[in-house]
């Protein structure tokens, strides 16, 4: 295959393998609050995502600022648990607040410096590194907007089939995702 | 409801593993007309350590060997899981040298008297022993061309053509 193929498809397996577990994690965290027919907002959200971590991954993936990545490693979680808590608040179950894509890009910026520890091992010789930055990045465009369609799809079918109620979806999906990124935190925190 | 629920939450935590991954990337270079081929692999210093350590059954640290050292230790184990087919037989790899950091370690070779045909069998399986998810990730230059491959365990080899 060509390269710009192997960049976007290891974009793409790093988001969607449990490789990228911790960033799938935040993206259901994010959309538990949101229905399939409310696109414009999620769509703005996952947008603002985008938005912060294409910055870093670009920042620090051309090597112009580095950050240690066992910080990032224990913030990801970090950013899952707060979108988790806002997830319980009236603001956060608010699908018309601005506040909520602006929370999903600032916490971007961290997943972005995530993605970039993965993307400066794969990347070898400086000659290409913008375009293998870019395919990357859209490698996981790609992944990630399939993960938040998945959920859903799958939210739409419960409220659907089951009569499952918005409420009762997101404390579930929230009290699951929030829990296990309290595991991540003690298991990624520095120095442990 | 309830039941479910940690079902759920015990079996995530159970297999959660802290966000590792486990690739190495190699450049490869065919110069015809001299009829060498250049390889550089860029590999975590720590998966090193312990594929070499269990290849040679006897702990085996980087930063203690010497570039002498790293031809005897590193050199048997990459000729094992670096296999390019040449038009008479495999590519038998020379030993050029090492650089290592805690982080990552390169490790140059060359074979001599490759000539290769337009389409050329490789297959990488560095360290598909100790991780089930290893991905090594290849680029490689021929007659003024990239291509570049993934390997894994459901597809630890490639054809690659020019």
């Amino acid at each position: 295959m060509d390269k710009w193929e192997l960049f976007m498809r290891l974009g793409f397996d790093h988001i969607t393998d449990f490789e990228g577990f911790d960033h799938m994690l935040f993206l259901l965290a994010l959309c538990a609050v949101y229905q399939l027919a409310d696109w414009r907002r999620w769509l703005l959200a996952i947008t603002f995502f985008t938005i912060g971590h294409s910055l870093t991954l670009f920042i620090s993936g051309m090597d112009y600022l580095t950050v240690n990545a066992d910080w990032i490693e224990f913030l990801i979680p970090v950013t899952i648990f707060m979108t988790g808590v806002s997830n319980l608040t009236k603001m956060g179950q608010n699908r018309l607040s601005k506040l909520r894509p602006i929370l999903a890009g600032i916490f971007g910026l961290i997943h972005g410096f995530g993605f970039s520890n993965y993307f400066r091992m794969v990347m070898i010789g400086e000659d290409s590194a913008l375009s293998a930055i870019l395919y990357f990045t859209l490698g996981i465009e790609i992944g990630q907007v399939l993960i938040v369609l998945i959920i859903l799809v799958l939210a739409w079918a419960l409220f659907n089939a089951f009569s499952v109620k918005m409420r009762d979806w997101n404390l579930f999906v929230t009290g699951i995702v929030t829990g296990l990124s309290v595991v991540m935190m003690v298991e990624t925190f520095p120095g442990f | 409801m309830r039941a479910w629920f940690l079902l759920v939450v015990v079996l995530l935590c159970s297999s959660f593993n802290a966000h590792e991954f486990y690739v190495s990337v190699f450049e490869i270079e065919l110069h015809t007309s001299k009829k060498t081929v250049e390889l550089g692999a860029k590999l975590f210093t720590d998966d090193l350590e312990r594929a070499l350590s269990e290849f040679h059954d006897t702990p085996i640290r980087m930063d203690t060997l010497s570039l002498k050292q790293g031809a005897k230790w590193l050199l048997p184990y990459l000729q094992e899981h670096i296999l390019m087919q040449q038009e008479a037989g495999w590519a038998t790899w020379q030993w050029v040298g090492f650089e290592s950091d805690p982080d990552v370690t390169y490790v140059y070779l060359e074979a001599k008297n490759s000539v290769f045909k337009n389409s050329i069998p490789l297959q990488i399986t560095v360290f598909f022993d100790q991780y089930a998810s290893q991905v090594n990730i290849a680029h490689i230059k021929h007659n003024g061309k990239e291509k570049s491959a993934m390997f894994s365990m459901r597809q630890p080899k490639t054809v690659l053509t020019f």
